[in-house]
């Protein structure tokens, strides 16, 4: 289920202003991968044309390739919708949607993206999808509640739950715990680690340790100067770039010398 | 262990404000007390005109609403100086026209607001969004005349309340679209996104995710919208006239509705007495009913509203609890 | 960025040099005290070795709150667990020159050394200096190429090793037992300190490159058992 992916001299610009180019990467499948870099590097518009989301901004454009188990994601004819709905999204905010409830937050990619699905099938789904973010037994009993009251850390888990419910190749999560508790972080962490055998996860974080705790492969981005295109610095397996990264600028910016 | 001294000690603070008191300072007190009178005020006074409308509105009005029949039958055959009847034809009248009217503009203004906020690119949508505005301020009577002039002037109509409506969908469509496209971009730009993640298509993030989210708004601006409307006077004079007896058809004939009801009551409302010429040729007085009727008209206008107002609150209510 | 913590990481650094000298003087006095007599000296020595003791427990001590502080990584994280292990060094360093001060305030008034070997003791003593210098001077200058050649001092020491023994275990050692025992643990601690001055190098290396300490390479320094084994079969041979 888990596919690999290849970046190919990958650009991505808003309107006239380059945000990356020259982007070179391979993620395996059933790994975790994260991206790190200082602000306006480019890393989450990075992350965004990997599921064709950079282009639902008006004026955006992206410039190279990006292959799904070897097969282009830009290629002409290629369906966004149908490239969204094996390469799933994480978001920074919690946004279950408020007008549903829990089991219906769960689902609603299954229902929302065609096909009618039995009642039960549909149950399996739930509770399979909330066993896997350890959030079934928090809510088992009040599934018909709506998905807008719970906690920061269970409406992340909602939304992560949400994502892998459509069963995805692919799930990207763009600063996913920065917008929670550190209990939270920690159990969102372990939820990473748990989907790790699954998927192939690639993450955005702007925490350095989360990145060295969760990942196994480290890419680091950086910016050539204010208003300049970001660009991939330094590729690696994780413990190599958080020892003995090769890279001067890759090092300095870990140790927190800048950035 | 050995841990060094933070470097540089921060320079001396400047020197310190006198703290002579934790109490709140007179002058402030008193500047306080100043505007919370202000604003009171300011409130009470506006609340004046809207307790005074209802209470003379009500007062006048309940009189006739509560008289037998006034829901059930019409004017017809009825005079000013006699007892009975009541506002069917009217009401009627009212909630076809204006039905008609939110038939045609709700659709068509919902879908109006979805083009404006989710799909509006370039020159188009601002063309659209600077005619909408100039519709907002659209007189009334104006609309009749536009309305007039192309169904009964140039297309040769006949005087009809479907004529009413469609002027009446060139008042409310501005209204509702306006409210529709605020409602719509309150909703957050992350849900579109969370529903684009998912693989759902465009249209479907709109219709059941955007919508849903804003729907309680946008119901509140179909009411608004309607209230608008239904209280609107000149189209009616101009469009299709008054009749004291019950017409359902829509297409065809003069058609009461509760606005013309109260003018045509209006015209026969005096301070003075009524005086009627009696069996013996002497002048008698009698009672006036077209005061009744008229301040009665206008309470059921109200009364309408307001239970739509009241409707839309409990949809919204039920939504959220559900 | 973090004034504070690289001034700090810098403190570590100076502590740990400072350690160096302490135990090179250690070493320093206390051959003297070998080879010229001297109660005082030896006495000196055996002393101010609570001195290394505590510095090395102060950088240990440092590093440790550092490490749980600061979430240090890369060149960083080796700083501080290099200098967590050059700080054990140092302590043996100068435990083992407290040893040597202590075989010479034992035999006093006589002398621990007779006279035909006092060449080799004075030589393995400036071998010993010569390393610990060198190696202070890699700590201080993080210079790798100085840190290689510490290495082939360490080959020298060994040499000299071997001969103090193949001396001590001849058929004519005429000085009796208890010398030969003395200069056996004097040549094993001489020995040993190099061992550590060049562990100290290879710690600054690990430090500079992130490469791990390289094994031991030889056999021939693989510890006074194997090396008297050999010795014997080779003083046997005919």
């Amino acid at each position: 289920m888990a596919k690999r992916i290849d970046i190919r001299n990958l650009g991505a610009s808003y309107g006239k202003f380059l945000a990356v180019s020259g982007v070179d990467l391979s993620i395996e499948p059933r790994s975790v991968t994260a991206l790190i870099g200082p602000s306006g590097c480019g890393k989450s518009t990075v992350l965004r044309t990997l599921n064709r989301m950079h282009e639902v901004v008006a004026g955006a454009a992206v410039h190279g390739d990006v292959l799904l188990e070897g097969e282009s994601i830009y290629a002409a004819g290629v369906d966004p919708v149908t490239v969204r709905r094996s390469i799933g999204m994480v978001f920074q905010r919690p946004n279950p949607f408020p007008t549903m409830s829990i089991y219906d937050n769960v689902v609603a990619g299954l229902r929302l993206g065609g096909g009618r699905l039995r009642r039960s099938v549909l149950d399996d789904v739930v509770e399979s999808s909330l066993r896997a973010t350890n959030l079934w037994k928090e809510v088992e009993s009040r599934l018909d509640r709506p998905g807008a009251a719970l906690s920061g850390g269970q409406q992340q888990r909602l939304c992560i739950a949400r994502a892998i419910a459509v069963q995805p190749d692919v799930l990207l999560m763009d600063e996913p715990c920065s917008a929670l508790d550190p209990i939270s972080t920690l159990a969102i962490e372990d939820l990473i680690h748990a989907l790790k055998d699954t998927y192939t996860i690639v993450i955005v974080t702007h925490n350095m340790q989360q990145a060295a705790r969760v990942s196994t492969r480290t890419a680091f981005f950086d910016l050539a100067g204010i208003g300049e295109a970001g660009h991939l610095v330094e590729v690696d397996d994780t413990e190599t770039i958080f020892s003995n990264p090769s890279d001067p600028r890759t090092e300095g910016y870990i140790s927190g010398r800048f950035g | 262990m050995t841990v060094l001294l933070h470097p540089a000690q921060p320079a001396a603070p400047p020197a310190a404000l006198p703290l002579k008191s934790l109490r709140v300072a007179p002058g402030r007190r008193m500047k306080n007390h100043l505007a919370t009178t202000v604003i009171v005020g300011s409130f009470g006074l506006a609340l004046v005109p809207l307790v005074w409308l209802l209470w003379t509105v009500a007062g006048n009005g309940l009189a006739a609403l509560t008289r037998a029949g006034w829901f059930t039958r019409s004017q017809r055959n009825l005079t000013y100086t006699d007892a009975g009847g009541g506002a069917f034809h009217a009401i009627v009248g009212t909630a076809e026209q204006v039905g008609l009217c939110a038939l045609i503009s709700i659709p068509v203004a919902l879908m109006l607001g979805i083009y404006l906020v989710e799909y509006g690119r370039g020159w188009f949508a601002r063309l659209t969004t600077f005619m909408v505005d100039i519709l907002t301020g659209l007189p009334s009577i104006v609309a009749a005349l536009f309305i007039y002039a192309v169904f009964i002037q140039t297309l040769g109509g006949q005087r009809a309340g479907w004529l009413v409506s469609l002027a009446l969908v060139m008042l409310m469509i501005p209204v509702v679209v306006r409210t529709t496209e605020e409602m719509l971009r309150i909703v957050p730009g992350q849900l579109r996104e969370a529903a684009y993640a998912l693989g759902v298509p465009k249209w479907k993030t709109i219709v059941r995710v955007v919508v849903p989210t804003a729907l309680n708004g946008i119901v509140t601006g179909v009411v608004l919208g309607i209230a608008r409307v239904a209280g609107e006077t000149a189209p009616l004079l101009v469009l299709v006239g008054y009749a004291p007896d019950t017409n359902a058809d829509l297409f065809a004939g003069p058609q009461a509705a509760l606005p013309t009801m109260i003018n045509n009551e209006a015209l026969n409302f005096t301070t003075q007495g009524t005086y009627v010429l009696g069996a013996g040729g002497q002048r008698e007085l009698v009672h006036n009913f077209a005061v009744d009727r008229m301040w009665g008209a206008a309470l059921t206008l109200i009364v309408i509203v307001m239970g739509l107002n009241l409707l839309a609150r409990l949809i919204g209510r039920r939504r959220e609890a559900a | 960025m973090r004034d504070v913590y690289h001034d700090e990481l810098d403190d570590v650094g100076r502590k740990v040099v400072q350690g160096a000298h302490l135990v090179s003087i250690a070493m320093d006095t206390a051959t003297k005290a070998l080879l010229a007599g001297g109660a005082d000296l030896a006495d000196r020595v055996v002393a101010e070795d609570r001195f290394v003791d505590q510095l090395s427990s102060d950088i240990e001590d440092h590093c440790f709150a550092l490490i749980a502080q600061q979430q240090p990584v890369a060149t960083d994280l080796r700083v501080l667990i290099g200098s967590i292990r050059l700080a054990g060094d140092l302590e043996r360093m100068g435990d083992l020159a407290g040893h040597v001060a202590k075989v010479a305030r034992r035999r006093l008034p006589e002398r621990a050394v007779p006279a035909d070997v006092r060449d080799v003791i004075a030589a393995m003593g400036a071998t010993a200096r010569l390393l610990v210098t060198k190696a202070a001077e890699v700590v201080d200058g993080r210079d790798i190429e100085l840190a290689r050649e510490i290495e082939h001092e360490d080959d020298h020491m060994d040499e000299l090793r071997r001969t103090l023994f193949s001396k001590v275990l001849s058929p004519q050692w005429p000085h009796g037992v208890e010398a030969a025992i003395d200069l056996t643990l004097l040549g094993r601690y001489y020995e040993r300190y190099a061992d550590h001055a060049v562990a100290v190098a290879r710690q600054v290396m690990f430090i500079v490159t992130g490469e791990p300490p390289a094994m031991r390479r030889t056999p021939s320094s693989a510890g006074p058992g194997g090396a008297v084994h050999a010795q014997i079969r080779s003083s046997q041979s005919p």
